[in-house]
């Protein structure tokens, strides 16, 4: 499982709604579960099986579906280790965490080392409540820029951290959000996808 | 760090004329005497950027991230220096406009352009950086902004600067 995919098969799979139909999706959705048993999510999270499907119905042209999606997402910069934020929704989602000052602290804190969730409220709890605290955490993990870190043995909490390295907001012609990401991007199925 | 050329010899970096609040004079306003981690930098682009992690700095960039109207003007003035009331004109919004624009210029984001020749014996105005950027890491915060080619040309008239950045 890589944490790239994670932060960006939401995305990818409402691109794929958009551009295929909530129709034709609900046909490769029943084919996944019927022969794999499997979500679309999950399918895309093990792209070829995902891909495979696809092409039942898209034949070699499902290669052009995956890669107008894939870039409807985000444009990926191998050299750089870098994704261009494409779609609007991530974008709004990004920007708008990064202009609250709580959820700009704990992304920038999670950016360096993991945090468990009680970590999380505690530093954010002296500028609000606790309820509001939790609520800007739990927010950040419900759109998955925070996420469950891989737990070893000895660990009794969940610990939380983000893929990102750091970020760059430039208003020129409009935003444009640049995320430099701490996972090379070949080990993200998605991107892969684009960038092989 | 930059060297500028200058008429009289005075000064002989972008960072004294920061200091001696030429380079951005409304900027100055504030009355930020010393801005922390503030300099310039040319991109590959030729873009002069102004590099600051001042806190004052990066809260003015956000200010304006948050602010619609401040967009809207933004984007009108990039297509063309504008007039006070040209601007409210375009936006159907007279007070409201004016206020932001004011804003705007004590805060540094807008130049009045120090033309020869008033248009139409008005004062233009024009954005005072032609991107705005913010860049978070774990260390903490910054801005990058690039220098609009206008104002540096108005900076160089007014404030001496031969014109020759290296």
């Amino acid at each position: 499982m890589n944490y790239i995919d994670i932060f960006l098969v939401d995305r990818f799979e409402k691109q794929i709604i958009d551009s295929l139909g909530i129709h034709a999706v609900a046909k490769i959705k029943d084919r996944l579960f019927e022969r794999h048993g499997m979500s679309l999510s999950q399918a895309i999270m093990d792209f070829e099986i995902f891909e495979s499907v696809l092409y039942e119905y898209f034949g070699s042209g499902n290669k052009g579906v995956i890669k107008d999606c894939i870039n409807s997402v985000c444009i990926p910069s191998q050299s750089e280790n870098t994704i261009e934020i494409k779609d609007e929704e991530l974008e709004k989602t990004i920007f708008e965490s990064m202009m609250d000052d709580d959820k700009k602290s704990i992304i920038s804190k999670t950016m360096k080392s993991p945090m468990t969730l009680k970590e999380m409220v505690m530093e954010i709890q002296e500028n609000s409540t606790e309820q509001k605290a939790f609520e800007k955490v739990n927010s950040l993990i419900t759109n998955r820029i925070l996420m469950e870190s891989p737990k070893d043995d000895h660990m009794k909490e969940t610990y939380y951290y983000n893929v990102i390295n750091g970020m760059t907001i430039n208003y020129e012609d409009g935003i444009k959000i640049t995320m430099s990401l701490k996972e090379n991007l070949q080990h993200s199925m998605i991107l892969q996808q684009i960038i092989r | 760090m930059l060297t500028v050329i200058l008429k009289d010899q005075e000064l002989d970096t972008i960072d004294s004329r920061l200091e001696n609040k030429k380079l951005i004079p409304v900027m100055f306003e504030m009355e930020q005497t010393s801005l922390k981690n503030t300099h310039f930098k040319k991109n590959n682009k030729g873009q002069i950027l102004l590099i600051s992690e001042d806190k004052v700095i990066v809260d003015l960039v956000k200010s304006f991230y948050n602010d619609k109207v401040m967009n809207e003007i933004y984007k009108m003035l990039k297509e063309k220096p504008l007039t006070r009331k040209e601007v409210a004109d375009e936006t159907g919004k007279c007070t409201s406009i004016y206020r932001k624009m004011d804003e705007m210029v004590t805060s540094g984001l807008v130049m009045e352009l120090n033309e020869k020749s008033n248009y139409r014996g008005k004062t233009r105005f024009t954005n005072t950086f032609t991107k705005l950027g913010i860049t978070f890491t774990y260390e903490g915060e910054g801005v990058e902004l690039a220098l609009n080619p206008k104002i540096i040309k108005e900076c160089a008239i007014t404030g001496g600067i031969t014109n020759e950045l290296h």
